[in-house]
């Protein structure tokens, strides 16, 4: 109820409020963002990007849905149109699944640093970047929901909002996802 | 026992999205199956290693960019934004003529306004494409949609690609609405065959195989294109009225106002290769050529001949008695050749008195008949008439052509003093510069005094300085005459 009041506010033109919520949500895109497309510079690039739009279009939000789906959902038309951009290929995309032999900004992404001695860090980063790596190789539909649903700990009914879809496809989308995932990281030989 | 539960079912089962019964099931069958167990370990060991990725921060300096490009983005907006100016200035002036109105009498009238501007337009594009406009006898036209010859009727639009195809004594009137009118007669067969339409002009090209086009031109005409090939000739059309007749291959070429532009087709062993020569055919002037040979050389029309181009000016009506006379620097012989034809449309023969009509009519059998002393009278009383119903439709034509009659029955005095009338009262007509230009040259004929002319060609020179008749009056100076 706070948020909505913050928007409309906003809505009315305080500039101020409108900082509030983007210091609440700024985060939580940036790394949904980061997680889609896998490169950090562009995810702030596309996190700044997607605070213009729904400054510029705040006038058309309205107060049916959450106003945090309502950002989701420009971060997400932004990544994927990112995506779809023939330069991304070239520029960001790692064509091997090898950690070791991929370009260098996942090796110093700093991923999670929760682990402490060296050699667990080092294994630690390892495996993040392999999961990073895996995540990047999935179907941007299938993406979206391991996303919003693993990574995010969004309910599948907030997912379903935000990806427009009903609440078992964003089920569906994410047992693929998931197995998929899991192909890709070798957890599963052989497949199903 | 084979196991029947998949990744699906487990993926689901973790999420809590199945139901109480099915979730017991799955539990017990999950203890009792080492591979399913496996799998469940799997997933919870993926979930829980993707939930563990730490959330990244941004970098620092980002809130600074973002309020900075945030900025710049809005005073771009302000600047570029002239949608918005619009928008904004036409919902002002909306509100300032209605001001309280529903959305949907908005929509319904920005609908309105749409349809009509379309429909506006594409009747001004409808209203120039030709139409027949008349037809009688026998007059068939093949449409390549329909693929047969059908029977021509009025108000049939004409579509690029139309042949109309003519027996003998059949007429078809085609109008374009405000830029030519064109009759197809007699035998013929004529292809439409380009048809452009741009916004104010119009391009058609028709194609004769045999038969006999004439066409009339209107002021408006002017920037639209006409181009008529016949197996001989192609004609080009410079805001004019004229005939075209093809016969056995043959064409001649009448024109009675403007310049038609003739290009004739030269037989490759006589030009080397296939070459168009042009001639510029005249107000006044026929040409006639044949497939692959020179054009004879443009000569005036003879007596026959206008009569036929009389035609001309039943197609476009224009509210003026017409003299039937050139327009280049040899009109004075013409006008004093002959007793000259005058042309009275319907629209000017309905608000003329009788009397007026009936004694032109008189004049006209009396010069026939050769009759001096009755075309003497009958002028008089003539003038008398002009005198009494003048009107800026017919005063100046008639009197040059009362002139033109004394001229013809040899009473030089009387046509003198008509023509001093005419360029005395009516100095700014396009006739005044003719009766002075005709006044010398009848000193020079026919009194032998030559002066008394000299001084009126230069006294004309100076008057009329950019009129036909001053050419010839430089020409008459001239020191080789």
């Amino acid at each position: 109820m706070e948020v909505e009041n913050i928007v409309i506010r906003a809505q009315e033109g305080d500039r101020e409020a409108f900082d509030e919520l983007y210091s609440e949500y700024k985060r939580p895109i940036l790394n949904y963002l980061y997680r889609f497309i896998g490169n950090r510079h562009c995810a702030e690039e596309l996190t700044q990007e997607t605070f213009i739009r729904a400054y510029i279009n705040l006038h058309r939000y309205e107060p049916r849905a959450k106003f945090s789906s309502w950002l989701y959902k420009i971060a997400g038309n932004l990544a994927r149109n990112f995506l779809r951009h023939a330069s991304y290929d070239k520029r960001v995309r790692p064509v091997k699944v090898d950690p070791y032999a991929t370009g260098e900004f996942l090796l110093t992404e700093n991923i999670g640093t929760r682990e402490r001695g060296p050699a667990e860090r080092a294994q630690a980063k390892e495996t993040k970047a392999l999961i990073q790596q895996a995540i990047d190789h999935l179907p941007a539909h299938l993406k979206e929901a391991v996303i919003l649903c693993d990574i995010q700990e969004l309910s599948y009914e907030a997912a379903a909002k935000i990806m427009k879809c009903r609440p078992m496809t964003v089920g569906s989308r994410l047992w693929r996802g998931r197995k998929k995932l899991a192909e890709l990281l070798n957890y599963i030989k052989n497949g199903e | 026992m084979k196991c029947e539960i998949k990744f699906k079912d487990i993926s689901l089962y973790l999420d809590g999205r199945y139901s109480q019964k099915k979730r017991e099931a799955l539990q017990v069958h999950i203890a009792d199956c080492p591979r399913c167990s496996k799998k469940v370990d799997e997933i919870k060991t993926l979930r829980a290693s993707l939930t563990r990725l730490v959330p990244i921060e941004e970098s620092s300096g980002f809130d600074f960019e973002f309020n900075r490009s945030l900025d710049e983005r809005l005073r771009y907006r302000k600047e570029h934004d002239w949608k918005a100016k619009i928008q904004g200035a036409a919902s002002n002036i909306m509100d300032s003529i209605v001001m309280p109105m529903p959305a949907i009498v908005k929509v319904a009238a920005s609908f309105i306004l749409v349809f009509s501007l379309a429909w506006s337009i594409r009747a001004q594009a409808l209203q120039k494409m030709p139409f027949i406009e008349f037809s009688a006898g026998e007059a068939r036209i093949y449409r390549q949609a329909t693929n047969n010859w059908i029977a021509t009727r009025p108000k049939m639009r004409l579509k690029a690609g139309d042949k109309i195809k003519l027996s003998a004594g059949a007429v078809v009137n085609i109008a374009s609405k405000g830029r030519y009118k064109a009759r197809i007669k007699d035998e013929s067969l004529i292809v439409l065959s380009k048809l452009n339409s741009g916004l104010r002009n119009i391009d058609t090209d028709f194609s004769i195989s045999y038969g006999k086009l004439l066409v009339n031109t209107t002021d408006k005409f002017k920037g639209s294109s006409m181009r008529i090939y016949t197996p001989a000739c192609d004609a080009e059309v410079v805001g004019t009225a004229f005939i075209v007749e093809v016969f056995q291959n043959r064409t001649w070429l009448g024109v009675l106002e403007g310049r038609v532009r003739l290009l004739s087709k030269v037989h490759p062993l006589k030009a080397g290769s296939v070459k168009r020569l042009s001639t510029y055919v005249s107000a006044g002037q026929e040409a006639s050529t044949m497939p692959y040979l020179y054009s004879t050389v443009p000569k005036l029309l003879s007596n026959r001949e206008w009569k036929t181009m009389l035609e001309l000016y039943q197609l476009v009506e224009k509210p003026q008695v017409m003299l039937l006379l050139g327009t280049g620097p040899n009109r004075v012989d013409e006008f004093l050749e002959r007793p000259i034809p005058v042309y009275i449309p319907d629209a000017v023969r309905r608000v003329t008195p009788k009397e007026l009509l009936e004694a032109i009519d008189i004049v006209k059998q009396a010069t026939r008949e050769g009759n001096i002393e009755l075309v003497k009278k009958n002028t008089l009383r003539l003038q008398g008439l002009l005198e009494r119903y003048p009107s800026p439709q017919y005063s100046v034509e008639i009197l040059m052509f009362i002139a033109s009659q004394l001229h013809y029955v040899h009473d030089y005095i009387a046509a003198l003093e008509v023509l001093e009338k005419v360029s005395a009262q009516y100095p700014d007509s396009e006739f005044a510069s003719l009766a002075q230009c005709s006044i010398a040259t009848i000193y020079q004929n026919n009194f032998k005094d030559i002066d008394k002319a000299r001084m009126i060609y230069s006294q004309l020179i100076t008057t009329y300085p950019g009129s036909a008749d001053a050419i010839r009056a430089k020409e008459m100076l001239s020191p080789q005459r």
